[in-house]
């Protein structure tokens, strides 16, 4: 009887992890909304991994989470700066773990203004949502350059925080001629420190 | 507390020991910057950052903070100094065996609290401990060279080690099939754009390879190494090399992205699940201490 029983659980425990990962591969090859396909299967695995047991367990295991690393491509990356009185400042770290750590966070901020130049195709509840987030990421901006502005020992009152996309010539490009790297600039906002 | 080292029941306190010491040393490491990066003064405050979080069903730091706020009203900053303590020391009774299965929960349970938290910061190293902390509490990680040894020894490790073989060969037989999905991990693209990301570092600079095929052997090598991984790591005569591949794939994720943690507890999964239980090395702990013992006699009478 217990064989039996923990051969069930063994079955349920990687059910959900195989689930998860179906549900990770497919959101990932069809990565913007409009793409995605109408899929009962898939929205009735979703519902089912989506209800709050699984969800519980899964966090529990981890099995909720799929196994995409830098898949199916690469995302793109960029940093946050911040200038006062013509000097640039970035968030500094004394370790290169909180550094990673902190990247991974301006990784969300690039993928929210990349996805952002969609607004076209997207639903209106998707638009409602991201116009909240980006109220949202301006809080971040303010706070970070409220951060960086104590920390640096500013003078000058107003500032300028900035987002930039580093865009790397890709390998096809470096074949045929040397190119630099480009910043994109994808945000600006310019603060005024009221005291 | 040390017994005879048996390779096919001893991965076990090899699993135990890696995990809890690696994600002790990133804890740790985090320690200088734990204000810039958590507190209510970091650069992105918690306060602020928390409203976008995804998980809802752990419950947070700040859901602690305000389900006691009544009962016992505590500051934020004093409730993450509490937190730190009680991790680096839940993580240090797990890594010597004290109690493993209890410390095992309560170091999944506070692991899973702080990334309630700080989903934002999270990335594959933090999925990879929160599955290896989770199969501590599951396994009997406790049994074997512990401070507090369980009174029933459980002999046979192989399900378990099954369960954690599967686990893994699932993870990267996904993480080579979305690869091969992507036009650009099938002609290197891909791997130059990862080494020149803006927040890695790399120690060695391969752009001189730039003309050479070598980036795109590189990109097929790491899809067929991880879609072919539950095959050939499941053979014993492919065992070895494709073992061999698999480090030598995270030892380049640790030199030329500098994500050295994620490689580390990648490169001791592996050597926990497809090397340890598969050596024949059996190691008596007893006889060093004899050997010990006769030198220091030795000493003593030339003395």
């Amino acid at each position: 009887m217990k064989k039996y029983f923990s051969i069930v659980l063994i079955s349920i425990h990687f059910g959900l992890i195989l689930f998860s990962c179906s549900i990770s591969t497919y959101d990932n090859y069809y990565d913007s909304p409009s793409n995605k396909k109408e899929n009962k299967l898939m929205q009735q695995i979703s519902k089912f991994t989506n209800s709050n047991a699984v969800k519980l367990y899964g966090e529990l295991s981890a099995c909720q989470y799929g196994f995409s690393f830098y898949a199916p491509n690469v995302r793109s990356s960029g940093y946050i700066s911040f200038e006062n009185n013509q000097n640039i400042y970035y968030p500094e770290f004394h370790s290169k773990e909180a550094k990673i750590r902190f990247s991974v966070f301006e990784c969300q901020i690039s993928d929210f203004l990349l996805a952002g130049k969609d607004t076209l195709i997207k639903a209106k509840d998707e638009i409602k949502y991201d116009s909240l987030k980006s109220k949202y990421y301006d809080l971040i901006y303010k706070s970070i350059s409220a951060k960086l502005f104590t920390q640096n020992k500013c003078t000058d009152k107003r500032s300028n925080i900035y987002y930039t996309l580093f865009d790397y010539p890709s390998l096809k490009s470096s074949r045929i001629n040397k190119q630099a790297p480009k910043a994109v600039k994808l945000y600006e906002l310019q603060t005024v420190l009221n005291k | 507390m040390l017994q005879q080292f048996d390779s096919k029941i001893h991965w076990l306190s090899f699993f135990r020991v890696s995990v809890a010491g690696l994600c002790l040393f990133n804890f740790l490491s985090l320690q200088a910057d734990f204000n810039l990066l958590y507190s209510n003064e970091a650069y992105a405050p918690v306060s602020i950052s928390y409203l976008l979080n995804k998980s809802n069903i752990i419950p947070s730091l700040i859901k602690i903070q305000s389900i006691f706020s009544d009962v016992m009203p505590i500051e934020y900053n004093t409730l993450l100094l509490i937190f730190r303590i009680v991790f680096i020391i839940s993580l240090i009774l797990l890594l010597l065996g004290f109690y493993s299965r209890i410390t095992a929960f309560t170091s999944l349970l506070l692991f899973l609290i702080f990334h309630s938290t700080y989903d934002y910061y999270r990335y594959g190293f933090d999925c990879f401990i929160n599955i290896a902390l989770f199969y501590c509490f599951i396994f009997p990680v406790g049994n074997y060279n512990a401070l507090t040894l369980s009174k029933k020894l459980i002999k046979n490790t192989g399900k378990y080690l099954k369960i954690l073989q599967v686990h893994i060969s699932i993870a990267y037989f996904f993480c080579g099939f979305e690869k091969i999905l992507g036009i650009n991990w099938r002609n290197g693209e891909s791997f130059w754009k990862a080494i020149h990301d803006v927040n890695y570092t790399s120690i060695i600079d391969l752009n001189f390879l730039a003309n050479t095929p070598f980036f795109l052997i590189l990109g097929w090598a790491t899809i067929i190494l991880e879609m072919l991984y539950p095959i050939f790591m499941n053979i014993k005569k492919t065992r070895k090399i494709w073992l061999f591949g698999i480090i030598i794939l995270h030892l380049s994720i640790a030199l030329l992205m500098g994500l050295y943690f994620f490689a580390a507890i990648m490169i001791a999964l592996n050597i926990t699940a497809y090397y340890i239980p598969y050596s024949s090395s059996t190691f008596d702990f007893k006889t060093i201490e004899q050997i010990f013992n006769k030198k220091s006699k030795v000493s003593i009478i030339s003395n």
